[in-house]
């Protein structure tokens, strides 16, 4: 029975990547009309299932109904033709390209005149001619309608995050599509941003479109979408109305088990201070000044949190205690030794491990595997030593195994074979806490280690943090989640640009007060609490 | 005067091989494949078009198979490099070494041959220009094509949909794909359209201006091809620049005896420094000194993407590889 109403219909949709199984057996029905919400872990499938419906992938088995006809595509160019669009979780723009030229892309708009000419010599004359004119004004009157305010003439690169986002959706809008795909559109925005974008995606809807949404952020789902499909290790668990659930039956789906989003710590009485650090300044890669003369002490067995809205040198402070970021001025002393101006490798001997912001690029190895990524902190100690000086793979093999199985990361079919850039995000993460904290440091330095990564796998590495804590190490944790260090934190810092204008404690502060120091560097005055409060 | 005109018109008979081969090199590297068998191409484009006028007596009809020869290697290096994912370095290296050893057997019944060939074609009156005239104008058709493909090609690369399709791929294959355009297609073409110009660039060097075949006559220009597209930072007009400074640099080398005579300055040190500098050998190496300079400077300001090499080149590109 083919019901009008319905817009897309997936049916036994399984794809297969040698022996690993990411999608299997798959049903999917989404209503004409409908913000359609699929949720699921990081690794769970939502992506390679949409990737397939947009033709970048070919399923195994399984058949797609599209506007009532059974559809294949073997291409993106396929999907575009038949009415589908995608905004993928990472920007698919060509950096040095124009906004105009990024949206236009791959259509072949040629300038009035030869635009009416049919058939071959048509195809050969838009393959060979280019017009922006008309297609400048359709971006610039779909802009306006929508609210994607953005230039058309600018260079991508020289676009905020946010900018960059709206492009995306001008290029799926120019396409006139009927069915629009969202991958976590709003992984990289700031709540302002994202804000925007439920506005476009609302009135996009109300137009008419059919969109699909993606995304592991639970009030989102609840926000946005009316159905949401739920996915777990490659299976569809259930597609249920939003307003029937509740955020926690839906992440009780999601993660196939009861999920603890606060956690209870233990007190532990703080020891000697592992870290000491006074006035450090430093610069940023673009040359400017971003921290000037910032103070930070982390005692065993305590979890320092830092606050701050992203971009005020938390990065730059993660680097210069670590000993990445060269320092203008200041000393670092990590129990007592000095390792100021050091490298990173008396750091790592001082027992300071780290957990980079960016995991792919500071974090791993992409495209080396798990194996190697997991012991590429223990080499040099001996820990794998074989004989003749050379290392011993099996017992690398064996610490990775061991390492996979403890931290319950998936996705990995052979430690030697699997790359570590191949991983979910949340599932790398995983990786690199685990490298991190075998190493049993002194002192643990971590920057946004749950951004973008799942609910479970956030309740997984909040507990590690506190375990760490228990066993006396420091942490020092920078996180965006004001939750997150109100929850495992002793002490807070609110960082503001480079310097900290704030010190307290979780029991003494509230996300208001915090949200206030983040955003304007100052004490909450009584004029702006009402602002504070429309804007949570 | 006459040693003037005489290395302006050997300068601009020498660029058309380098124009032609490092704009075809643009292409390709513009859509992120590298062709390193550039020299390859263009010895098979010398002796098929050689062995094809020689044959049918028609330098048209053997300039055109010459072009089909240097697109018959491209086609070996697209297939591998974007069919296969072979590494574009490899594929390169392995076309150019082929090309050469091929063309050196095959080669050995033409050796010593002549034919015809392009004759010039003075331009009335353009031609009279003292010192430029006979360079410009009095040239062979081949040197007109070179000079008349390089706002061809700069039409196609920038200022039509399928110029912005090629930027794309050779930026980011994976985002051109997710927009609707074929990666795959446009690289075959580009490669091949590489090929070709490499193929009319040897074509050139036989059937204009040497006029017989010899083994390895390229003598290295398609490796100058190669860094040519670097000095010129993948830019055509860059590139034309840099043909005819290369060029110009080779034709003083040819004319260049080695040694200059008496004492300059008085200072022998300095005589032997000169006499150093133009001996024609070191000569050969200073459009390679000049490629290393603009690399220098350039990355000197710290990065890769001011260089303008294709953000994608020697990534091969698969869907299903995440």
């Amino acid at each position: 029975m083919i019901n009008t109403d319905t817009i897309l219909e997936l049916d036994g949709i399984t794809k297969r990547f040698d022996d690993v199984v990411a999608n299997e057996d798959i049903d999917l029905s989404v209503r004409r009309g409908e913000v359609h919400g699929l949720l699921g872990e990081n690794g769970a499938g939502k992506s390679t299932l949409m990737n397939i419906l947009y033709g970048l992938y070919s399923p195994t088995d399984g058949t797609i109904r599209f506007n009532d006809k059974e559809r294949s595509f073997s291409s993106p160019e396929d999907a575009i033709e038949a009415g589908i669009g995608m905004v993928h979780q990472h920007f698919m723009l060509i950096p040095r390209m124009t906004v105009l030229e990024n949206v236009v892309l791959g259509e072949r708009e040629s300038p009035e005149g030869v635009a009416s000419v049919n058939g071959i010599a048509g195809s050969v004359l838009g393959m060979f001619s280019r017009g922006r004119e008309t297609p400048r004004e359709r971006v610039e009157s779909l802009a306006e309608e929508y609210g994607l305010a953005v230039d058309p003439d600018a260079k991508v690169w020289e676009l905020d995050i946010g900018e960059r986002q709206r492009v995306e959706v001008l290029k799926a809008l120019y396409r006139d599509v009927d069915l629009l795909i969202l991958d976590e559109p709003t992984a990289v925005l700031t709540p302002k941003e994202s804000e925007q974008m439920f506005q476009t995606i609302r009135q996009l809807v109300d137009e008419g479109l059919t969109v699909i949404f993606i995304t592991h952020k639970l009030w989102e789902i609840e926000n946005m979408a009316d159905r949401v499909t739920v996915l777990r290790d490659g299976r569809k668990i259930d597609t249920v109305e939003t307003e029937s659930v509740t955020q926690g039956e839906l992440a009780e789906m999601m993660v196939g088990r009861e999920v603890l989003i606060r956690m209870d710590k233990e007190p532990v009485e703080p020891g000697d201070p592992v870290l000491e650090a006074t006035g450090i300044t430093a610069r940023d890669s673009r040359d400017v000044r971003t921290l000037s003369g910032v103070d930070v002490t982390v005692h065993e067995g305590e979890i320092v949190g830092v606050a701050g809205v992203s971009g005020n040198g938390q990065r730059e402070l993660a680097e210069c205690l670590f000993g990445f970021r060269d320092l203008e001025n200041g000393s670092i002393s990590v129990r007592g030794e000095d390792l100021t101006e050091s490298p990173p490798k008396r750091f790592i001997e001082a027992g300071v491990s780290f957990v980079p912001e960016d995991r792919y690029e500071h974090g791993c190895a992409p495209e080396l595997s798990v194996m190697h990524n997991s012991s590429v902190k223990d080499y040099r100690n001996g820990k794998f030593e074989g004989t003749a000086g050379l290392l011993d793979y099996e017992k690398m093999e064996t610490y990775s195994e061991g390492l996979v199985e403890e931290f319950d990361i998936r996705g990995v079919s052979s430690v030697t074979e699997t790359e570590a850039g191949e991983l979910s995000g949340g599932n790398l993460q995983k990786l690199i806490l685990g490298r991190e904290m075998n190493q049993e440091p002194n002192l643990l330095i971590a920057n946004q280690p749950t951004r973008g990564v799942d609910v479970g796998a956030i309740e997984n590495i909040r507990k590690l943090m506190l375990e760490q804590r228990q066993n006396g190490t420091g942490v020092l944790l920078l996180s965006e989640d004001l939750d997150e260090l109100l929850d495992v934190s002793d002490r807070i810092l609110v960082i503001y640009e480079g310097e900290f204008v704030h010190e307290t404690r979780p029991e003494e502060t509230d996300k208001w007060e915090l949200g206030m120091y983040m955003s304007t560097g100052e004490s909450p005055a009584e004029e702006n609490a009402q602002v504070i409060e429309e804007i949570q | 005067m006459s040693l003037l005109s005489g290395i302006a018109e050997s300068t601009v008979r020498l660029a058309t091989p380098l124009l032609l081969a490092a704009m075809g090199e643009v292409v390709a590297e513009r859509s992120g494949v590298l062709n390193l068998g550039v020299e390859g191409m263009m010895l098979s484009g010398a002796l098929v078009g050689f062995a094809a006028t020689a044959v049918t007596g028609s330098a048209v009809i053997g300039f055109f198979a010459g072009v089909i020869a240097g697109m018959s290697l491209a086609l070996v290096h697209a297939f591998l490099c974007v069919s296969l994912k072979a590494d574009q370095v490899i594929s390169g290296i392995m076309i150019t070494l082929l090309g050469t050893s091929l063309t050196t057997y095959f080669g050995q019944s033409w050796t010593g041959e002549n034919i015809d060939g392009f004759s010039t074609i003075a331009i009335p009156a353009l031609s009279e220009i003292p010192v430029i005239g006979k360079a410009l104008f009095a040239i062979t058709i081949l040197d007109y094509l070179a000079l008349l493909l390089v706002p061809v090609v700069w039409y196609l690369l920038f200022r039509t949909n399928i110029g912005a399709e090629i930027f794309a791929v050779g930026e980011d294959p994976e985002t051109a794909d997710t927009a609707g355009v074929s990666v795959f297609r446009i690289q075959y073409a580009c490669v091949l359209i590489g090929g070709a110009f490499a193929g009319a660039g040897g074509a050139q060097l036989s059937l204009a201006f040497t006029k017989f075949w010899t083994s390895e006559m390229t003598t290295g220009i398609g490796w100058i091809a190669v860094a040519l597209v670097i000095f010129a930072q993948w830019q055509i007009w860059r590139v034309v620049v840099g043909a005819y400074l290369f060029a110009a640099i080779d034709a003083l080398s040819i004319r260049s005896q080695g040694s200059v005579d008496g004492q300059l300055l008085g200072q022998e040190v300095l005589t032997d420094l000169v006499n150093f500098l133009i001996n024609p050998q070191v000569m050969e190496t200073y459009p390679y000194i000049a490629t290393i300079l603009v690399l220098w400077y350039v990355m000197r300001q710290g990065n890769l993407n001011e260089l303008g090499a294709p953000r994608a080149m020697l990534q091969s590109y698969s869907r299903e590889q995440d």
